[in-house]
């Protein structure tokens, strides 16, 4: 028995239980709802990875054009119709370019597989709790500090940019790197899931999200930066007043609890094997 | 509580994201024309 036909006689059981309902109607196009269903999908996913980023300003600007291009077609405007056409084909190559950092994130995302597999829930545990108390010792000093945890996705161009440390994390050897009069201090740390400090001093890119607010300093920024061109959960130490947060997927998480901190970590770094 | 959430959330995008689903269906079926009398 083939799968339309199961489907076909599913379709004509409920028919029989919901008369009211067009059971068989439905199933007979349920290629086009299929469609349909998928494309909804799409077009939710790349709504919401648009949503707070600078391409939103982009989408209004197609839609604004292609209306003026449908009045401009309709009203018989033929000199702005062909102005408008050969926008749109110049456009193409212009968003490839101007937005390249958006297209490659999206495709990365796309492509990412689980890899914390491997983990025991042990070692995640160990890493939140390093990782929250010396945010909690740092903060406490009002030491500014940015600290990026590596998940899926390599950070090996970031590593690269720093000094090799290669060493357990540990709340004392945090607390030296960022140590205001230290070499170290103004870049950023990797560490790896497995609790291993990467690399320090590490240059991370600033992001340009107009929504960060404009009060926060580079180091905000850049923990913004990194978690919009990767997968990584940054956590950052205000050095003005102390307070904690937490960049995840390009947005920013202020002053968060120790309590907090913790939770939210250890959520997003046991969630993968979860599902 | 929790569905109610889950369903609410972001509903205009969804609601957006539906009729630009259909639309686009229609649009590559060449069904537009019919259901958008000129």
């Amino acid at each position: 028995m083939t799968i339309p036909k199961i489907i076909t006689d599913l379709a004509v059981q409920a028919q029989a239980m919901l008369p009211s309902i067009n059971w068989v109607g439905i199933v007979a196009h349920w290629r086009m709802l299929l469609e349909i269903g998928v494309l909804w999908v799409v077009f939710y996913r790349v709504f919401l990875f648009l949503k707070g980023t600078k391409a939103l300003y982009l989408v209004r600007g197609i839609v604004i054009l292609t209306v003026a291009f449908f009045l401009s077609q309709k009203f018989g405007l033929n000199t702005l119709a062909w102005l408008l056409t050969q926008i749109f084909a110049i456009s193409i190559l212009g968003i490839i370019v101007l937005f390249q950092p958006e297209l490659r994130q999206g495709l990365s995302r796309l492509g990412q597989k689980p890899l914390m597999y491997g983990l025991r829930d042990s070692e995640i545990e160990t890493l939140v709790k390093e990782i929250v108390k010396a945010a909690g010792v740092l903060s406490k000093k009002k030491i500014g500090a940015l600290v990026a945890i590596q998940r899926e996705m390599g950070l090996k161009n970031y590593v690269e940019s720093g000094i090799p440390i290669y060493a357990r994390l540990g709340t004392e050897l945090v607390e030296a790197i960022f140590f205001p009069a230290g070499p170290l201090h103004d870049g950023g740390v990797i560490v790896s899931l497995e609790g291993i400090i990467l690399s320090a001093g590490c240059l991370f890119p600033l992001t340009d999200s107009p929504y960060i607010d404009k009060g926060l300093g580079m180091r905000h920024r850049a923990a913004v930066g990194l978690s919009e061109d990767s997968d990584a959960v940054v956590v950052v130490v205000s050095e003005e007043t102390g307070g904690i947060s937490l960049a995840i997927n390009g947005k920013l998480t202020k002053d968060l609890s120790l309590d907090d901190l913790y939770t939210i970590l250890k959520g997003l770094l046991k969630k993968k094997r979860a599902s | 509580m929790k569905v109610k959430n889950v369903f609410f959330a972001h509903f205009w995008l969804k609601a957006l994201a539906l009729a630009l689903a259909i639309v686009a269906w229609l649009y590559i079926n060449g069904e537009l024309g019919k259901v958008i009398k000129p």
